[in-house]
């Protein structure tokens, strides 16, 4: 399918192989800018999102920040590095949960899904009752 | 870094030692209520935390930071049943975080005029029990209506449905939502994350536990689908209050791995579960949660919380052995079906 602005047509016909217009794809020009704005809309909001600074979870109990320091004496490897991480840089310590988070849920889900499919369930499909 | 035993793991951030099996233990049974219901949990898991002796100051920031992590692997999961649609997700995601923030700024308003606390956990209860009158009426509708015989198709009729007036409502952009079979005004989901977000942020919870029943009544989302979905944004929520919690240091990331490894085997379960269970069946089970939840914070609100504690936990208990029952004859069910069709 080629989305062309033609005339006549009207801004967003779609049009079907060999050229010809798909009628079932034709929108008017009001949904096609509808549909922009509500692209920049989400794009927008999305922005909101991200950088509004109000730790916005959990509005009951609100969070605050804990004065705590890791006895980093106790610990060795890894632990002493998130350990460290943890008394000097947060927000490096906050973005490295994130990734190892994202990590281990992509992570365990793509392996549990491996063991899964040696069970012989058909694991793609499923009757929807109510 | 010594320990005092081999079921005892020491917790790097906060300095204490904590009985790690219970810990898989807690995951595993969030893994499998959350993956067939399609909420975070987090009611669950705090109760838990505390009776392992796990330091509040940290509690919450690492259930939700679990949460996160099992919200992708059901939510990987149920993508490959075809349960989460992206597109309705993402519609409701953006509105859902602007009413959290609208609720949390709420909350701060009463707190600042002295009225947070039981007004919130009072208000907490009357939704919850709104959403258990109305998953009860759905299911007594339905059953009379399959005794009666009342079908339309292959579908039975009986149940609450608003969605289908909501639906009629025609306010342009309207978009077709693929997985859940819906072709209705952006603006409906729009609006009931909106709400559902606004009562989250201001009850200081995930959603969830609200979403899933929206999803269904409101939007028109098949069950199988409102759970799969809800999952979608409670992984992308949960993310973001993870790292906000840790930016506060209040977040035990040992704990949160191994919560997850349990979580991991719990999420498959309760996922694939949902596959041999009917909606209807979920919704029950739901409504169970639900009112069980709902006892739990009016026993803390009259000062019995280890009874609030120990009937969660016990009930926990309860559903995920259902929920595993569920899992495993309908697995060997078919699994039989497949070896007979094979011969």
């Amino acid at each position: 399918m080629i989305v062309k602005d033609a005339k006549g047509s009207g801004p967003g016909a779609v049009f079907g192989p060999g050229g010809t217009v798909d009628s079932n794809y034709v929108f008017g020009r009001e949904v096609f800018l509808m549909r922009a704005f509500c692209y920049k809309l989400f794009a927008f909001m999305t922005m909101v999102y991200l950088f509004v600074p109000t730790p916005i979870w959990a509005g009951g109990n609100k969070a605050k920040p804990l004065v705590h320091v890791a006895d980093t004496r106790l610990l060795s490897g890894i632990y002493l590095y998130f350990g460290n991480m943890y008394n000097e840089n947060l927000l490096m310590f906050s973005i490295w949960t994130v990734v190892i988070l994202t990590a281990l849920g992509a992570g365990f889900g793509f392996l549990m899904d491996i063991i899964m499919s040696r069970t012989g369930l058909d694991l793609t499909t499923r009757e929807l009752r109510e | 870094m010594d320990v005092s035993a081999w079921y005892m793991m020491y917790m790097p951030i906060s300095g204490i030692e904590i009985f790690w099996p219970g810990l898989v233990l807690i995951g595993f049974a969030v893994g499998v209520i959350g993956g067939f219901f399609g909420m975070g949990g987090a009611w669950l898991v705090t109760p838990g935390l505390n009776i392992l002796g796990f330091p509040m100051a940290f509690a919450i920031g690492t259930d939700i930071a679990h949460i996160a992590g099992k919200s992708m692997i059901a939510t990987i999961r149920h993508a490959k049943f075809g349960n989460v649609d992206v597109r309705l997700g993402l519609a409701m995601l953006v509105f859902t975080m602007i009413g959290i923030e609208i609720g949390a700024r709420i909350v701060i308003y009463l707190e600042a005029i002295g009225l947070v606390g039981p007004v919130v956990r009072w208000i907490y209860v009357g939704f919850l029990a709104c959403i258990f009158l109305m998953v009860l009426t759905d299911i007594l509708k339905k059953r009379k209506a399959e005794r009666e015989g009342i079908k339309e198709g292959d579908k039975l009729k009986g149940g609450l449905d608003f969605s289908s007036t909501l639906h009629n409502i025609k306010i342009p952009p309207m978009m077709h939502f693929p997985q859940a079979g819906i072709y209705c005004s952006l603006w409906l989901p729009a609006i009931v994350g909106f709400v559902t977000g606004v009562l989250a942020g201001f009850l200081g919870i995930g959603g969830g536990m609200l979403r899933m029943p929206a999803l269904i009544y409101f939007v028109g989302c098949p069950t199988h689908v409102a759970v799969g979905t809800d999952l979608f944004e409670v992984m992308i929520s949960g993310l973001y209050g993870a790292f906000t919690y840790t930016l506060k240091g209040r977040i035990e990331l040992v704990a949160v791995v191994v919560m997850l490894c349990g979580a991991a085997v719990g999420a498959q379960i309760g996922t694939v579960a949902t596959k041999y269970a009917r909606g209807m069946g979920i919704r029950f089970w739901f409504m169970v949660c639900i009112l069980v939840c709902m006892i739990s914070i009016i026993l803390k609100q009259y000062g019995f919380p280890l009874i609030a504690g120990v009937l969660i936990l016990g009930v926990v208990a309860l559903v995920c052995a259902i929920i595993m029952g569920i899992m495993f004859k309908g697995a060997a069910a078919e699994l039989r079906q497949k070896r007979a069709t094979d011969i």
